[in-house]
Formats: structure tokens, C-alpha cells, sequence
């Protein structure tokens, strides 16, 4: 039986893959455009997770906005993109260590300058 | 600010709430250009084999009503009127006759038959009557 949620995620993956293929249609996002909503107001916190996201492969950055913010599982993220769950789990956590070195590593740089 | 495990640091990603997109832009006029073209085309394509299946439809009516006139025409009693010889009964002649010199005797023995206004002669009927030295 087919996953909705992941049904739904592959729908809208390969509408934009298709999107990007055409490419005089892209539209460089704004440097500065913010791409969450962050808690209390932390502008900073934002800052350093889009740059750190940025900053990722984008295999990486893949399983980690479905995971994070997509809410789906390992599972569902391997049927979507046609990985393994090791695959998915072990990019995952290199994505994951990765960001958390990124944003910490700049806020503490931030606060020690 | 101390690094988290990756249990906490999940749970501090997730506060962050990704802004909502905005819409894909729309087909672009290039696009819909080339799709108002090419069912234009079609369109046109289309048109033009109805105009020409009307017109090969009109021609071929009008040949047999052609056709169907020179049939009725064709009769001999056509020639015991009184109207003038035109091309048209020549045609039609020429088409029902079986033989050419049929045809020629058909017009002859009509052109005596008409009968003249008063006051005028047959220029056949002079010229038969008159004596020519050669």
C-alpha cells in the first residue's frame, strides 16, 4: 500500500525537480530571504541554520529537511527517494553532526569575538 | 551556548518553522504562445479541410446539375421549339446525338424549321436559291 505522506513528498520532490530542469524559470532566491520562522525571535539562530544548511550536499540536506521538517520517517524517506534505510539513516547523522558543528562552531565563534 | 545531543538538538531544529513557499510562478508566456500556436494551427488545419470538402462538395453538385440540364436538354423535341441555337443546345446535341452527322442533320433540318420574322429571309434560302458561277 502506498504511503500517502510519502506519495504526497515524491508528488511535490519531482515537481520541482522538473521545475529546476527548466532552467531560464529559476529564480535565485533572496541572500538575505529568510527560510524559517525562528523561536523568540532568534534571527541569529535562523541565520546560522539556513547557512548551515547551505552548506550541506544536497543528498544530505535532502533527508534532513524531510526528516526534521517533513516528519517523515527513514522508511518513508527511502521509498521516496529509492535509498536504503541505512543509506537515508547514515546520511542523516553525517548531515545532522555536521549542521550541529556548523551552527555551534559560528554562534560560538560569535560570542568568544 | 553547549552542544546538544542529537536527541535536543532535533527537538531545537524543529522550532524552527520552515516560512511558508510562494507559488510556483505560472506558465510562461513563451509557452502559452507556443500552445495558442499550435492549436491555432490545428484550428486553421481544420478549417481548411472543411472549406475544401465544402467546395469539391459544391463543385460536384453543380456538375451534376450541369449534367442533369444537358440530359433534359438533350431531347429532340428541344429543337422543335422555336429558340434560337446557342452553344449550349449545340453542346447538348453534340453530347446526345449518336453521330456526328447526325448532329449536323438534327441542326439543319431545325435551322429550316424556325420559322422567320416577317420581312426576313433565310440567308441559307437565298444562298441556296442563288446561282453561282464558279
Amino acid at each position: 500500500m502506498v504511503d500517502k505522506k510519502a506519495y504526497l513528498f515524491a508528488c511535490v520532490r519531482n515537481a520541482a525537480l522538473n521545475d529546476s530542469k527548466l532552467g531560464d524559470r529559476n529564480t535565485p532566491l533572496e541572500p538575505d530571504s529568510a527560510w524559517f520562522r525562528p523561536p523568540d525571535r532568534d534571527y541569529t539562530g535562523e541565520q546560522n541554520l539556513r547557512r548551515a544548511l547551505e552548506a550541506l550536499p544536497n543528498e544530505q540536506r535532502q533527508v534532513m529537511v524531510l526528516h526534521i521538517w517533513g516528519e517523515l520517517t527513514f522508511s518513508q524517506i527511502s521509498d521516496l527517494l529509492g535509498l536504503s534505510s541505512n543509506t537515508v539513516a547514515s546520511r542523516y547523522r553525517y548531515a545532522l553532526a555536521k549542521l550541529r558543528d556548523s551552527m555551534f562552531a559560528k554562534e560560538n565563534s560569535c560570542a568568544n569575538s | 551556548m553547549p552542544t546538544l545531543d542529537d536527541e535536543h538538538f532535533e527537538a531545537y531544529l524543529k522550532q524552527f518553522r520552515p516560512c511558508v513557499p510562494e507559488p510556483l510562478p505560472a506558465v510562461e508566456p513563451r509557452h502559452r504562445a507556443r500552445r495558442v500556436f499550435i492549436l491555432g494551427a490545428w484550428a486553421t488545419a481544420a478549417v481548411a479541410i472543411l472549406v475544401l470538402g465544402a467546395l469539391t462538395l459544391h463543385i460536384h453538385t453543380n456538375r451534376v446539375r450541369v449534367a442533369e440540364t444537358i440530359g433534359n436538354a438533350g431531347t429532340p423535341e428541344f429543337f422543335q421549339d422555336s429558340q434560337p441555337l446557342t452553344m449550349r443546345s449545340a453542346n447538348a446535341l453534340m453530347a446526345k446525338a449518336p453521330s456526328f452527322k447526325t448532329m449536323v442533320d438534327d441542326m439543319a433540318f431545325r435551322s429550316q424549321t424556325v420559322p422567320l420574322p416577317k420581312g426576313k429571309r433565310s440567308a441559307v434560302g437565298v444562298l441556296g436559291k442563288e446561282k453561282i458561277k464558279l
